[in-house]
């Protein structure tokens, strides 16, 4: 029982860190200027 | 829903105690699954279908969307040349930064945080090119299944046409063969062609619609029939951004598994749109979450690891 919750709280932790750096890739990307980026250069799509 | 579960115990009949609570409990939730059952379909029609598409300006304007939303992308394959997209779509947007040869910051991190929380259930709650597929399944003729092979083929799909083509040859290759993006966009451009107000000339130009378009219809043909037949074939098969999500399913937050004493009666896959016998494979990178499968009572979603 003790394993089980240990696992689940696990995922969950592994579950947080990930969200959280796919956060901050995305507010990276704003401040990178991917925002501009579809709409100067995306003319081909 | 009731025949379905006419098994299962009614709230008051167990009598008093936890057995009760715990029965109402169930009840309780039988009800909401076969709620969201029923609304998966206004979400996949009102916001995949009608909201992302909702520019109708262009019948006045002519010419596609090209304001600041188009920056951005949704979850879901939606042509960015549809007359009436209102945003990108993620796998065009893969496709360009792979020909200018960038990394998408922005993209990846949007698409792995959704897929971390809930794997690929854009693809079940969102794509309308999904639907289409579910729709055209429902009509009554002799069904296939398809061989399991043929699922790796998504993963050729976004490596090689999404990805590599456009990064050695500049080449947009899945936009130009969608089938999803010829029936949103190519058909509806190629018949209503108007004059464009700014260049005062046609929109499709009487020369651009060669040997491509031929291609893309073929391609598209192919498909539609396909649909009548085998389950999803384009989600399972060729979709990039479902190759995309189904990495995340083993791992994302949302879960699907079975309690209590499955009997392996093959209920839930009979009900799959994606052709998955829950009961063996809970994780399936194939899932997308669309909750059918919990017409049986043993199927449930969890949010963590499945146990």
């Amino acid at each position: 029982m003790r394993q089980e919750v240990a696992n689940a709280c696990r995922h969950k932790l592994v579950f947080v860190l990930f969200v959280a750096f796919f956060i901050l890739l995305m507010v990276y990307g704003v401040l990178s200027g991917d925002l501009t980026q579809m709409r100067l250069e995306g003319g081909t799509l | 829903v009731t025949g379905l579960h006419r098994d299962r115990v009614i709230p008051g009949e167990q009598g008093q105690g936890d057995l009760g609570k715990k029965a109402a409990g169930e009840h309780r939730s039988v009800r909401r699954y076969a709620i969201a059952r029923k609304v998966r379909w206004f979400f996949v029609v009102g916001l995949g279908g009608i909201l992302a598409n909702g520019y109708y300006k262009v019948f006045s304007t002519k010419v596609v969307y090209d304001g600041p939303l188009k920056s951005g992308c949704v979850p879901f394959l939606n042509c960015h040349a549809c007359p009436t997209a209102f945003f990108s779509c993620p796998i065009g947007m893969v496709q360009h930064y792979a020909s200018v040869r960038k990394i998408p910051f922005l993209l990846t991190g949007f698409l792995g945080a959704v897929g971390t929380t809930v794997g690929r259930a854009a693809c079940g709650w969102l794509c309308p090119f999904g639907w289409i597929q579910d729709v055209l399944f429902k009509i009554k003729t002799k069904k296939f299944r398809l061989p399991k092979i043929f699922l790796k083929l998504k993963y050729v799909s976004l490596v090689v046409l999404a990805i590599l083509l456009p990064f050695f040859f500049d080449a947009h290759w899945f936009s130009r063969i969608c089938p999803w993006g010829t029936l949103a966009a190519g058909i509806p451009w190629a018949l209503w062609n108007p004059i464009d107000p700014s260049l005062g000339e046609p929109v499709v130009s009487a020369g651009s619609v060669g040997w491509l378009f031929v291609l893309k219809l073929a391609v598209l043909v192919f498909f539609l029939i396909l649909f009548v037949f085998i389950k999803r074939p384009f989600c399972r098969t060729t979709c990039p951004l479902g190759a995309i999500y189904s990495l995340f399913n083993r791992f994302s937050l949302m879960q699907i598994q079975t309690e209590g004493q499955c009997k392996d009666c093959a209920l839930c896959r009979n009900v799959c749109p994606v052709d998955i016998q829950i009961s063996s494979d809970p994780a399936s990178p194939e899932c997308i979450r669309c909750l059918e499968c919990t017409v049986c009572k043993h199927v449930r979603i969890r949010w963590g690891k499945p146990s």
